[in-house]
């Protein structure tokens, strides 16, 4: 099986958003709307300030795409089954399907999805499906990415670089006692 | 004011790096006619400083120029004997963009539509166009929510749509007609390709291109917002707009470019007829690293006899290259990126490559990753600082004194590379201690040989033994009368007779000890607010951790005593032995950018044969037009150049200087601050737009293309297109070089008569067909490998004998002009600088939609303990002001700025704050000893301030 997902290293990651830009550009992404959210330590995506107290600091981000989880919260809760999860471990919306009900956001625990309110749909990362699936094997926010911070892959492909990630490294999953089995693994290149 | 600024504007220049000379007093004017080679390195200088005639290229200390000739010759000679080989060319293909729907319209539309209503129409016309775009289904995959037809988004200003299936191609693409390969290079240094995915004439997506090496592919947020977003931004300048209201009341009149080229004229011959050609003058910046764009000023200034305003110092940028200048002979240099991989530590001063070279910053972490100790000295915590092992916070504009202060643990320890001082440095030479001169025999060096104990002579290394700058190639082996005795003394004291005379001296690198003795660790930290044992530990650093890696940037060079950390550095380096070496070095910015402008031959940049320009400081320029001395400058042209907002001194701008003007043009795409201040603006095209340009990279040496993506919108030209149209207005463009394709002035002007082997080696077909080619520098490239430099001893120049009167003959710390030190910080206390942000190049993003997600609001960066003090929440709206004016801005509470410091990022506009802009702040005071060197840095960080909530 394939099961793609994420490796990001946070410590090349500078807070640029060229991977939400990039992400906006190549899914046409609503004004306002983001589909991988860099958070702050504020947990916010302005205003990027350090914690601590001067001079005793630290700056860091988290690129928060959609986690494409293993059990993924927001299916099972879409009256409309308009959010499905592909053989290939992509979490997806079919837009024809969604009503914009807004469930699905409530239920993500990762901030992942948000309302379009103008066109009433749920707007999420659908992993560049459209890319991986012609068989450029990239995203565009990892080709994108300056600082070469993203790594997608297959996660089951032991010779994957992202596997080799996760095998090699002390990774770590965001918020993994929502239970969700999230796909994102981030990891430090040089330690934090 | 204005008078005392008119004298020191008549200081004597004797130590400078200029490239051609034309000989020509103007009147009783002391100043001499001349222009130069490289026009954002051009200096007045007087005509008794000055004994030749011709026209030389020449890049070290002009009174040691010998015969520049002879050494262009010998070049030539080298180039085509070289392992380079020789390049006939051929005849250009012209590349002819396709005639697109858009641009038809346009065109046959012309004569019956109004501006807005051409605009309103083609957009219902695109729109169309877009939604019956033949479609493809999105490969079945559950639909791209909320997808938008692209082209229709971009053209209506990225305005939401119905939900519609993005169209989709086999190869994961959105459906296009074409993909062009253009660079993207707005002055943030990375000059990164792009792929630009077309149409119907529009980019609906953008990529990084692919480099030879793809260590070099990248984009970033700021590209691609410029790509999806600038270029389409309803503050384009669509059209030739005449001002009808007063001056900045933004009232305007849409005329022909006819009418406009016909104003120009009348407007250019009267000055010529009334006041004398030089009265018409020219000022360029570097908005685009297009190579033309960047000689553009001095191309037109030379076709119409008029003045050309140099760039450097006004830019800014001109600090570092005066560390440079007087110890290496070259204004910058550095290794290659990848050069860092292998490096045990890299120590950074001033330097916030995560913010600013957000390209290259990816280097720095692939050699951290590597093993690399990564060190930031600055005094805020930036993002680069977050990323080091270490970070060092300083007082601002005090680096200097850190570095001495290493040197002086350094030196204390006898860490220092004896060999390499004695045979790479002038650190053996004797100083004559009561000129501080050099004792000379005849026109050789003195040394003190230990093993004769006598003296002993070395002579310079002959001009046609060094690299010709921007060249680094070398010819031959160092003569032996050239090599220093290996028993050189580089300490100790001596009375000694050459030729009958007697001396009292000392070897330079004597006397740098003796300079260093005042930097103890305890004094520097208490200059520089670091703590002595952190000194002590970078010294130890700096000298176990090898090899290790100095870097230098725009940091400090933002202050009015900005040269000296670089003088100070280089030193540091060079005392260690670590100048030319892999891995190492001293680094500041070694791309092709400068050096390819530093290579152009007259030629290039005389576009009208025996018609020459005037060139006066462009630091000086608003001087120069208040006082209308040392003549009457009536007209001035601006190209890219957001001087509306990246200006020192705004009131005194708008008060003294605009009023002296009678007619100002800027060359513009935005409707921006400048542009606003206009008598003309003329509308310029985008990248993505120009027929056909060559683009070179700051930091990398890489030389691309850019060729046209989509047709040039509304009735926007390029500059070297309105220069061409221009001379047709003049009746002159036959007998001039604008007759040229700008195709062929780059193959013939820029490339082929190249003066550095490096360029003028490459196939420019070669190039027109791979689109991105690297210069021929040695590769990996190592800053100064050959440890021959181009200064008159062809040594590194630790002493600087012509500046013994400024005090700088070898590296020290003075306080910064605004040092919050001063009397005046009792008044105004605040250090007041205006860094960059990782989301904009100076002026140019603000105000794209994208960007503003990532930045809504310009915003004040202080101290929880400033703003305590002043009863200051974040999101207050705060007044800072100082002697030169004010504005008002809101708050923003940040750990990240030192307290006793605040920052407003720059490059908002000023419609953007609340009241005011920050440049109304910010002074351009004169540095005597940078205008001896080559000419005073703008130093925008190097401003008191006070704030109180408004």
């Amino acid at each position: 099986m394939t099961k793609y997902g994420f490796a990001i290293n946070l410590h090349r990651c500078i807070g640029c958003r060229t991977c939400t830009i990039s992400c906006k550009m190549e899914n046409a992404v609503a004004a306002g709307l983001q589909r991988i959210r860099v958070l702050n330590a504020a947990g916010t995506t302005t205003y990027d300030v350090p914690t601590g107290d001067y001079p005793d600091l630290a700056l860091d981000w988290t690129p928060v795409p959609c986690q494409h989880c293993d059990t993924p919260s927001c299916i099972e809760v879409c009256p409309v089954d308009a959010t499905s999860k592909r053989d290939d471990g992509i979490v997806v919306v079919d837009i024809e399907k969604c009503i914009g009900c807004g469930k699905c956001v409530d239920a993500c625990p990762y901030g992942a999805r948000q309302l379009d309110e103008t066109a009433e749909k749920v707007d999420k990362c659908q992993l560049c499906a459209h890319r991986l699936d012609a068989g450029l094997g990239t995203t565009m926010c990892q080709i994108c990415c300056p600082n070469r911070a993203i790594a997608v892959g297959d996660l089951d492909d032991p010779e994957s670089a992202v596997s080799k990630i996760v095998a090699g490294n002390e990774t770590k999953l965001l918020n993994p006692e929502a239970g969700t089995a999230p796909n994102v693994h981030y990891w430090y290149s040089v330690a934090n | 004011m204005i008078n005392a600024r008119k004298d020191r504007m008549r200081l004597e220049f004797r130590y400078f790096t200029v490239a051609i000379h034309i000989i020509e007093p103007v009147g009783n004017m002391r100043w001499v006619k001349y222009t130069t080679f490289s026009p954002i390195a051009t200096f007045p200088i007087f005509a008794n400083e000055i004994d030749f005639r011709d026209y030389r290229p020449y890049s070290a200390n002009v009174r040691k120029t010998g015969d520049m000739q002879k050494q262009i010759h010998n070049a030539a000679i080298r180039n085509k004997g070289s392992d380079y080989g020789y390049t006939p060319w051929f005849p250009a293909v012209i590349f002819r963009c396709e005639k697109r729907r858009r641009r038809k319209f346009m065109l046959e539309n012309r004569d019956s539509l109004t501006g807005e209503e051409l605009d309103a129409s083609a957009i219902a016309q695109e729109e169309q166009v877009s939604s019956t775009m033949k479609r493809r289904t999105f490969l079945k995959l559950a639909g791209s929510a909320c997808a938008t037809a692209l082209a229709a988004q971009v053209l209506t200003g990225c305005q939401k749509k119905e939900a519609e299936v993005v169209a989709a191609a086999d190869d994961g693409q959105p459906d296009y007609d074409s993909v062009t390969r253009i660079v993207c290079a707005p002055n943030c240094v990375g000059s990164c390709g792009i792929n630009a995915f077309v149409k119907d004439d529009t980019i609906i997506k953008v990529e990084p291109a692919d480099f030879p090496d793809k260590a070099y592919n990248r984009i970033c947020a700021r590209g691609i917002s410029n790509a999806m977003q600038r270029v389409y931004s309803p503050d384009r300048v669509k059209y030739p707009m005449k001002r009808v209201g007063e001056r900045g009341s933004g009232e305007w009149e849409r005329i022909s470019w006819d009418d406009a080229l016909t104003l120009i004229h009348e407007k250019m011959q009267y000055n010529i007829d009334t006041y004398g050609p030089t009265s018409n003058a020219w000022l360029g910046m570097t908005g685009s690293y297009s190579a033309i764009v960047q000689i553009y000023a001095t191309m037109m200034a030379m076709t119409y006899e008029g003045t050309a305003f140099t760039a450097f110092g006004i830019m800014g940028d001109n600090a570092c290259n005066m560390g440079f200048l007087p110890t290496t002979g070259v204004q910058q240099d550095a290794s290659a990126w990848e050069d860092m991989t292998g490096s045990k530590s890299i120590i950074m001063f001033g330097c916030n490559y995560a913010e600013t070279n957000m390209q290259e910053m990816h280097f720095l972490f692939d050699a951290q990753e590597a093993g690399a100790k990564v060190i930031v000295v600055d005094p805020r915590f930036s993002r680069t600082a977050s990323k080091a092992d270490w970070w060092i916070p300083i007082r601002p504009g005090t680096d200097a004194a850190l570095i001495c202060s290493l040197m002086n643990h350094v030196v204390e320890n006898k860490k220092y590379d004896e060999e390499f001082i004695r045979a790479y440095t002038v650190g053996a030479f004797l100083v004559d201690s009561a000129t501080g001169k050099f004792v000379r025999s005849g026109e050789d060096y003195v040394v003190w040989d230990e093993s004769t104990k006598a003296i002993a002579t070395v002579k310079a290394l002959p001009d046609e033994a060094k690299p010709a700058y921007p060249s680094v190639a070398v010819a031959g082996d160092v003569p032996a009368d050239a090599e220093v005795p290996k028993a050189a003394a580089i300490l100790g004291s001596y009375s000694i007779t050459v030729n009958g005379v007697a001396f009292e001296a000392k070897p330079s690198f004597q006397l740098l000890v003796e300079s260093l003795a005042e930097y103890t660790p305890e004094k520097a930290a208490e200059i520089c607010e670091v703590p002595a044992e952190d000194i002590v530990k970078l010294a130890e650093i700096y000298i176990n951790e090898t090899p290790a890696r100095l870097h230098i940037s725009q940091g400090t060079n933002r202050y009015w005593n900005g040269h000296l950390p670089t003088r100070a550095a280089i030193q540091l380096a060079a005392i260690c032995g670590n100048v030319g070496k892999p891995n190492a070095n001293i680094n500041w910015a070694g791309g092709t950018l400068m050096k390819i402008l530093f290579g152009v031959g007259l030629t290039a940049v005389q576009p009208y044969p025996e018609h020459f320009c005037s060139s006066l400081p462009g630091t000086q320029w608003m001087d120069t037009v208040a006082t209308q001395s040392p003549y009457p400058v009536k007209l001035m042209w601006i190209n890219a150049y957001g001087w509306g907002t990246q200006s020192p001194e705004m009131t005194y701008l708008k008060n003294e200087v605009l009023p002296q003007l009678d007619f100002i043009i800027v060359s513009e795409q935005m409707m921006n601050a400048g542009a606003e201040m206009a008598d003309l603006v003329l509308p310029i095209s985008s990248y993505y737009e120009e027929p056909f340009d060559l683009i070179t990279a700051w930091s990398s040496m890489w030389v691309q293309i850019r060729e046209q993506a989509i047709s040039q919108m509304y009735e926007s030209k390029t500059d070297y297109q309105v220069g061409q149209m221009l001379a047709e207005k003049f009746g002159i463009l036959e007998e001039t070089e604008w007759k040229l394709d700008i195709k062929d002035y780059y193959r013939k002007h820029v490339i082929e008569e190249n003066a550095a082997p490096e360029f003028n080696t490459i196939d420019f077909d070669e190039l027109l067909e791979k689109k991105v080619v690297r210069a021929n520098y040695p590769d990996p490239y190592v800053a100064f490998e050959s440890l021959r430099f181009n200064t008159p001893s062809g040594k590194v120049e630790l002493y600087a004998e012509n500046l013994v009167e400024f005090g700088e003959q070898l590296a020290c710390h003075y306080e910064p002009f605004e040092s919050n030190r001063n009397a005046k910080a009792t008044e105004y206390p605040l250090t007041f600088m205006n860094c960059r942000t990782v989301f904009t190049t100076h002026s140019q993003h603000v105000n794209l939609d994208w960007i503003r997600e990532l930045i809504p609001e310009p915003w004040l960066e202080i101290s929880a303990e400033d703003a305590d003090a002043r009863g200051i929440a974040s999101g207050d709206v705060v007044e800072v002001y100082n002697d030169r004016g004010s504005y008002k801005v809101k708050a923003l509470i940040t750990s990240e700025i030192k307290p006793g410091c605040v920052n407003q990022r720059q490059g908002w506009w000023p419609k953007h704050f609340v009241e005011g802009h920050y440049s109304n702040l910010l002074h351009m005071e004169l540095n005597p000893a940078q205008d001896a060197i080559s000419e005073t840095n703008f130093a925008p960080y190097d401003n008191l301030v006070q704030v109180k909530k408004a």
